[in-house]
């Protein structure tokens, strides 16, 4: 069973933008990528996939640090997955009900929430250790963050490979279409150009943490 | 090193405990998964049957909504029933259209045939005086984004005009249809019960050929025996 007895880190604004930002589940960890790939060719389909996800990632982070204290540790993995299965069967029939063109979009995707490492790693890591306050706002940043990340990767596919946003025609009919922007193949261009921007960034304040550093010594 | 961790290692808990936990999350997740369904499965429906009928008045051409009449019948080899759509009794399998005089404007009829990722379905307009198909609607296409979903599918105007007069006349027996619809490489197309392919997206042309050629290939004899009943709204 998870140890309780630690004394509990009390919730800041960081438990929450960790996720969006510093340990983006997409851009940082490189989790949850076959999802990010696969649905990503419209920002709709973006949307759609990240809010699921979001809702999966906090209901199951929820419930598995509820339950913390009565999983035995030998059949928590068991027990994590019933759970995420639980969710994602409910926001099955959820997308379902709310829009038949976004769930035939999504097709399969959607089951295979309950193999996105993000949601399991989560339940693991964090919830069967943490309150469940703590544990929700965590996943919640966590699902916010991969909804971004989703909606970078949605947005820029469809631009480029359907001349649209969210269905509206941008570039008129004259637009030829990088169509390839749309295939798998797009997906991986996108995320590398987002990794290489996301690695470029970080690089930059290093240098710049690194400049006031020596500045500092150089003048102290 | 390893007896020492051995030592520190939680003790084993007991089976029941572990059957005890795992019973009560199946517990916990049966319950809310049959709630969820319950209660989904009646907007599911509405939502399934209104997407249907949208695309029933859609593939026969001419149709004014709001005088029309789109009555749901089950047609099989035992003979043709008239469907309550109030009650929703029974699964339809084709949708009569009838103008405001009771007169028949076409028939609404399901296709589905194994694409490149899943099934492709399609809705087609059938008209008995030209022995054609009038019109179709993809209604879910998962191929190759931008090659053979629905909407790209949909958007190609060259391709979709295949299906404003194909041909699907009977063979003299009534028994099957003199020419099977068939796909044939695009800008080879010869004959009026072939569909030129999407170039690019050649698997997806040929599902949904195929799938109308085995829907037509069964229904159309049928409909052809009940034809006199199909005619007029009574």
């Amino acid at each position: 069973m998870a140890d309780l007895h630690h004394k509990p880190t009390p919730i800041t604004m960081d438990t929450f933008l960790r996720g969006i930002w510093k340990e983006n589940p997409v851009f940082v960890m490189l989790l949850g990528l076959c999802p990010a790939l696969a649905v990503t060719n419209t920002t709709m389909n973006a949307i759609g996939m990240g809010l699921a996800t979001l809702f999966v990632l906090v209901c199951s982070s929820a419930l598995v640090s509820l339950l913390r204290s009565v999983i035995p540790k030998q059949v928590r993995i068991a027990s994590y997955i019933v759970i995420i299965a639980t969710f994602v069967t409910i926001v099955d029939y959820a997308i379902h009900a709310i829009s038949l063109e976004l769930y035939n979009a999504l097709g399969a995707f959607i089951q295979l929430i309950v193999a996105n490492c993000v949601i399991l790693g989560r339940a693991e890591s964090y919830a069967s250790k943490n309150r469940v306050t703590k544990s929700v706002v965590n996943a919640f940043g966590i699902g916010i963050g991969f909804t971004f990340a989703l909606l970078c990767l949605g947005t820029v596919r469809e631009v480029l490979g359907s001349g649209t946003i969210l269905g509206y025609s941008l570039f008129g009919e004259s637009f030829q279409p990088w169509v390839v922007m749309v295939l798998p193949p797009g997906g991986f261009f996108v995320i590398g150009a987002w990794l290489l921007l996301f690695s470029w960034l970080k690089e930059r304040k290093q240098r710049k943490i690194l400049k006031q550093e020596e500045t500092a010594r150089a003048t102290g | 090193m390893s007896g020492d961790v051995q030592s520190q290692s939680p003790p084993m808990p007991s089976s029941l405990s572990m059957i005890r936990t795992l019973g009560l999350i199946a517990m916990i997740s049966g319950l809310l998964v049959v709630l969820v369904a319950r209660y989904t499965e009646p907007i599911i429906k509405e939502k399934e049957r209104l997407a249907l009928e949208q695309a029933v008045f859609q593939v026969i051409p001419g149709v004014v909504q709001a005088t029309a009449t789109r009555v749901s019948f089950a047609l099989s080899e035992d003979g043709l029933v008239r469907l309550d759509e109030e009650t929703g009794t029974g699964e339809a399998n084709l949708f009569a259209v009838y103008d405001d005089s009771g007169m028949l404007m076409g028939i609404a009829l399901q296709a589905a045939a194994q694409g490149y990722q899943d099934v492709v379905r399609t809705l087609y307009g059938y008209d008995p005086k030209c022995e054609c198909i009038v019109g179709l609607v993809i209604m879910k296409s998962t191929d190759t984004p931008g090659m053979g979903d629905k909407n790209t599918l949909e958007g190609n105007r060259q391709f979709m005009a295949n299906f404003d007069a194909l041909s699907v006349q009977l063979a003299e027996d009534q028994s099957r249809l003199a020419h099977a619809v068939e796909t044939v490489k695009h800008g080879t197309k010869t004959g009026i019960w072939q569909v030129d392919a999407i170039s690019g997206a050649t698997i997806t042309s040929r599902a949904i050929s195929r799938g109308l050629n085995e829907s037509a290939q069964k229904m159309l004899p049928l409909i052809a025996r009940h034809l006199h009943v199909l005619k007029v709204n009574n």
